[in-house]
């Protein structure tokens, strides 16, 4: 009976009068109702989201509170929200993007008109909103859903701390609560793992993974210029709009400008990518372009991931190749759900092993950054903020917050925030980082890769390669893969010209370098004549270039090799600064060019400085001295050591006066406090506009 | 430290009785609430694990005469009890209930359904079997108040007996610091802040080295009042083996109320005080009401024994609770033969002239009569004026039966201030 009334609702919601359950729905549904907790775990498309809007739906009728589901997906699910509106169920969601409206779901929440409460992972990492928001909201939770299981496993392919929170609630919450966690991926040691850690009880309903629209393709391809003419040639000719993956936000943004220089409607999406417009964030408005093919291309980073739904995705190209089999399988998974013909092609790079191996070396916070902060903090008497941190230790603000995520997450935690404070426990007395864990994880991550690099040499069928790497327990050939049936796809060479084209394009990736307007904290300044917390307009920089990042295709190899071997920049890259200039032309135009002066290398920036000012045909002055010695500014990790590492240090030594726009140039730049301070004492000098030029970026930019 | 497991029954519990949540839509239940629910569910032969299923509240309601939906409300919150939890474990908090093997028996026999049944902790559950001196003052310590803390304190230290305290400011603060300094064990029942107080550098630096357990009956994040502070007091008595009070005010403030209560319990850990002349007020009248003088000098080496000894003399002396003089015969009477004692406790105060007993036989004048009267109340030091107080006698009389008491070598007279005592058979 209650088996024909969900039957109605599902049809109703689908909008699909013969509508009828897909195999295991209505069990999983029937599971949590009688209070169970179930896994499910079923490809995409196969229809998740109705087991959990269902089964809130008729546990709302029995008089249980709202279901939270936590899920990356947010509020892009919206055809979903529509379908369950359908039914009646009002969905809402609580994300960062979306805080002015907290309140307002809050009151509808104490009205119990909210039937599903969907909240992001990231959110639960928040102290705040963990004791301030969530504490109250959840006082009447009927359902739990938690998305994406497969991140509750220390085994799975993208492993997120906050889901190691989860297991935890998990576990403490009483058995009258009906649970459910759903994943399209997962083998057969993540199934187990995702079992172990949520109770032994737990129903598993479990379903092929096989995807028959799809067509997969692998090319090697080391040099990075030819992948990205080959993708110039290639996109225009697949079906629909389509997905680019990258490894890294630089990429991304390198490769979505490229496209769009070729004519291609591609935009970048990553983690660094934030901020709102109107009501929705930047975000969200990128998926809702690619969801309506208003962009023929998304190039994105993993951040494009969990949960994003289109089923007439017509192609998942990757850039370089992923870290495992199961990430693989997730992001090529979500092209042609719901269209016969479907691409999924698999790039690989020289720089993909490079990249790799970076990512599994950062995965974890070293021990050393740990006991520096744990150290500090045991120290302190009232804890310290991040803030405070910063000052007593050279370590930058972004590994200060990763080691203190990874604390948190860590059972019993080592270290608890209070207020706005962090605080050592007491079990940081006994605290060691589980190394052997570490390293069973690394391990994991180095097979995995391994795999990759099979699955990139495999001459079987690739859907089957795929399959079986995720135990499907029904592996066969698809008859349209690469191996299984090579006409049917692209071509694999490339147009010489374009290419030579993508590595003149990659040269010219020239870098900006905004100008600080605020120093990280006010007076830090005892011998240098500058002072307060924000930096006066009269004193600021312009905002400036750097010719390459450092160490990447392009420029960055060369000045690299300037810098250490030969120990003199080549003319070559006198004269790409030169071009650059031209491309630039900032206005009001510089007049002539200064130096940042240093004791190790005297000769090494100004003896470039003064070629490129030959070049330009402007004078060079050596106006900036180096007034002491100071440790080289790389080994100052966080702000407040780098400006104090600049205090006293350079003096201008040219009479106060009026001067006009000068060019500051210097090798390699970083944190940018190098030119900002130099800029600063060179407009006090008078020197009417300062515009900083670097041969090379540092940036981290190897984020997601 | 990875006991994070909790039974059905403790998340039950939880529900019922924990506060998480600012503002929580239902209250939780109260001790009375939450046993009367208890006594429902022993009858029906049920655990508290078994109200999850939704089937049993109905009858839980009706049985404990317990709101239904209030019942169903608190039971609801288990998602709400998952976060909390987490965040409590994560910070090191354990949570233990009633139902547990490893929740005090002491509270359970002490206290019987006024046992909490939830107790939030940090530190070594190994110290739940409690034990040693359970420490209590007021706030406020003056000097001599602080010296004699800390001396009994190092010797806790010394004989190895846990020092059981509040963990407020004053004498509280003072024991806890010293046993530990002087590398002992110590218990703090919290009424307040238990999470802020176990990161407190020095804490979590002894619960590290499983020298503290920091206990709460309150939720980790709990903020004082005067209730919180009051409703732990008996968690201190229960826990400990004996209880000492370093100063009370009289009639007034946690100290008073708390030593208050545990005299008046039917079966009441024996409760010292600190005794001399500077001492608040408090501290002579809890002796009225059956504290014993805390012992001066204290014997270092047989320093347990002292305790239960004096403890055993005040048992008996339970008895003689509210005599005067003019009791004296009836008590001697049912010493002898077993039998009046309890109409005698039974009818305290001063009787009517009616009742005056006939002295004892052998006894040819009233020092004679007296004399085993004064003496029971003379274990530990006590000044003249206190003596003529707790006798009703006038002071002169008395000071001419004390003079004669010590010329028999009966008693001891102590100097600044004065005072008497008893001389003790060695033994």
């Amino acid at each position: 009976m209650m088996r024909q009334q969900a039957q109605v609702y599902l049809r109703t919601a689908l909008n699909n009068p013969s509508a009828s359950f897909r195999d295991g729905q209505w069990e999983s549904i029937e599971h949590l109702l009688n209070r169970k907790r179930v896994l499910v775990v079923q490809r995409t498309g196969w229809g998740k989201s109705m087991v959990y809007f269902l089964a809130a739906k008729l546990l709302r009728e029995q008089g249980a509170g709202p279901a939270l589901l936590i899920s990356p997906l947010l509020s892009l699910m919206r055809n979903q929200i529509e379908a369950a509106q359908r039914i009646g169920v009002t969905a809402r969601s609580i994300n960062s993007s979306n805080d002015a409206q907290w309140q307002q779901i809050q009151n509808e929440l104490t009205l119990n008109h909210v039937d599903v409460l969907l909240i992001s992972p990231e959110r639960l990492a928040n102290d705040n909103f963990r004791r301030n928001i969530l504490a109250d909201i959840t006082g009447s939770i009927g359902l739990f859903v938690i998305d994406e299981a497969h991140c509750i496993s220390d085994w799975g392919h993208d492993f997120r701390p906050d889901y190691r929170r989860i297991v935890r609630v998990i576990r403490a919450i009483p058995s009258n609560v009906p649970v459910l966690a759903t994943t399209a991926t997962a083998n057969d040691r993540v199934v187990n793992d995702v079992t172990s850690q949520l109770g032994q009880n737990i129903i598993l309903q479990r379903g092929t993974l096989a995807r028959r629209s799809l067509r997969l393709q692998n090319i090697n391809m080391p040099a990075p210029a030819a992948r990205m003419a080959w993708l110039v040639q290639t996109i225009p000719s697949l079906p629909g709009s389509g997905v680019v993956y990258t490894l890294t936000q630089r990429d991304a943004e390198r490769i979505a400008k490229w496209l769009q220089m070729n004519r291609i409607r591609a935009k970048a999406y990553h983690a660094g990518i934030s901020g709102r417009q109107d009501e929705n964030s930047v975000k969200e408005d990128l998926e809702q372009q690619l969801l309506n093919n208003e962009i023929k291309a998304l190039v994105a980073t993993v951040a494009l991931g969990m949960g994003f739904d289109k089923p007439d995705l017509g192609f998942v190209i990757h850039f370089q190749r992923p870290a495992s089999v199961v990430h693989y399988y997730q992001q090529v998974g979500r092209a042609g759900r719901a269209v016969d013909n479907a691409y999924g092609i698999l790039l690989c790079g020289e720089e993909d092993d490079h990249i790799a191996d970076y990512f599994i070396r950062s995965a974890f916070p070293p021990q050393q950054h740990i006991s520096e902060i744990l150290k500090a903090l045991d120290e302190s008497d009232k804890g310290l903020s991040v803030p405070e941190m910063q000052r007593v230790l050279n370590l930058r603000r972004s590994r200060i917050e990763k080691t203190l995520k990874f604390l948190t997450v860590e059972f019993p935690s080592p270290i608890t925030k209070i207020g706005s404070k962090w605080l050592v426990t007491a079990s940081a007395a006994s605290y060691q980082a589980d190394q052997a864990y570490v390293n069973a994880i690394t391990r994991i991550r180095r097979r995995e890769q391994q795999q990759m690099r099979d699955y990139m040499k495999h001459s079987g069928c690739l859907m089957a390669f795929l399959q079986l790497a995720l135990d499907d327990p029904a592996p066969e050939a698809c008859g349209q893969c690469r191996n299984c049936s090579p006409d049917l796809l692209p071509d694999e060479t490339c147009d010489r010209d374009l290419v030579n084209r993508a590595g003149l394009f990659l040269r010219r990736s020239y870098q900006p370098i905004p100008p600080r307007k605020q120093w990280p904290a006010s007076n830090m300044f005892t011998q240098s004549p500058l002072g307060g917390y924000r930096i006066p307009q009269e004193q600021q920089a312009q905002e400036g270039r750097a010719l390459s990042l450092w160490r990447d295709a392009g420029w960055g190899q060369l000045v690299a090799h300037g810098k250490y071997r030969t120990k003199r920049f080549s003319d070559e890259l006198v004269t790409a600064c030169a071009q650059m200039l031209q491309t630039w032309s900032p206005t009001p135009v510089p007049k002539w060019l200064a130096c940042i002066p240093s004791l190790n290398h005297p000769e090494l920036v100004p003896d470039f400085a003064e070629r490129l000012a030959q070049a330009l045909g402007l004078a060079f002055v050596p106006c900036i001295e180096k007034a002491r010695a100071n440790r080289p500014q790389k080994e100052m990790e966080n702000s407040y050591r780098q400006v104090g590492n600049l205090d006293g240090v350079f003096r201008v030594i040219i009479k106060p006066g009026k001067y006009s726009p000068c060019l500051l140039i210097d090798d390699l730049t970083d944190s940018g406090w190098t030119f900002t301070v130099a800029s600063a004492l060179l407009r006090q000098a008078g020197c009417s506009a300062v515009y900083p030029m670097a041969l090379a970026l540092n940036s981290p930019g190897m984020d997601l | 430290m990875m006991n994070d497991f909790l039974t059905e029954d403790t998340k039950a519990i939880i529900l019922l009785c924990g506060v998480f949540g600012k503002d929580p839509s239902e209250k939780p239940l109260s001790l009375t609430e939450y046993s009367s629910l208890v006594r429902w569910l022993i009858g029906v032969k049920m655990r508290p694990g078994d109200l999850l299923q939704k089937e049993n509240t109905a009858e839980a309601a009706m049985g404990s005469g317990i709101d239904r939906q209030r019942l169903e409300s608190l039971l609801g919150r288990g998602v709400q009890l998952g976060f909390a939890v987490e965040e409590w474990q994560g910070s090191g908090i354990w949570i233990i209930s009633r139902s547990d093997a490893d929740y005090p028996a002491r509270y359970k026999k002490h206290l019987k359904d006024k046992a909490p049944p939830l107790l939030f902790g940090a530190g070594d559950r190994a110290l739940l079997k409690g034990g040693g001196l359970g420490i209590v003052g007021s706030r406020n310590v003056d000097q001599d108040g602080e010296a004699f803390t800390r001396q009994v304190a190092e010797l806790c230290a010394y004989k190895q007996m846990p020092v059981v305290s509040g963990g407020a400011r004053g004498a509280d603060r003072i024991s806890m610091t010293a046993v530990l300094e002087a590398g002992g064990l110590t218990i703090g029942i919290l009424a307040e802040n238990l999470l802020k107080k176990s990161v407190d550098r020095k804490n979590r630096h002894a619960i590290a080295d499983g020298r503290m357990l920091l206990l709460s009956p309150y939720h980790p994040n709990a903020r004082f009042t005067v209730g919180t502070a009051m409703g732990r007091n008996k968690l201190i008595y229960a826990m400990a083996d004996y209880g000492l009070v370093v100063s009370a005010e009289y009639k007034k403030g946690g100290t008073w109320a708390g030593a208050e209560e545990e005299l008046k319990r039917e079966i009441s850990r024996p409760v010292f005080v600190r005794m001399g002349d500077n001492v608040p007020r408090g501290n002579s009248r809890l002796q009225d009401l059956g504290a014993i003088p805390w012992p001066d000098p204290v014997d270092r080496n047989n320093f347990r024994r002292q305790l239960t000894d004096l403890a055993a003399g005040r048992q008996q002396k339970c008895r003689q609770k509210e005599l005067c003089l003019f009791d004296f015969e009836t008590l001697q009477d049912g010493q002898q033969n077993g039998k009046a004692e309890k109409e005698v406790s039974g009818s305290p105060g001063f009787t009517s002239s009616r009742d005056i007993p006939a002295p004892g036989k052998s006894d040819r004048s009233i020092y004679e009569a007296v004399l085993p009267l004064i003496l029971s109340r003379l274990e530990s030091p006590a000044t003249p004026e206190s003596l003529s107080e707790l006798l009703e006698v006038n002071r002169k009389q008395l000071n001419a039966w004390l003079k004669k008491a010590v010329d028999e070598n009966k008693i001891v007279r102590l100097s600044k201030p004065v005072r008497y005592q008893r001389v003790e058979a060695e033994g």
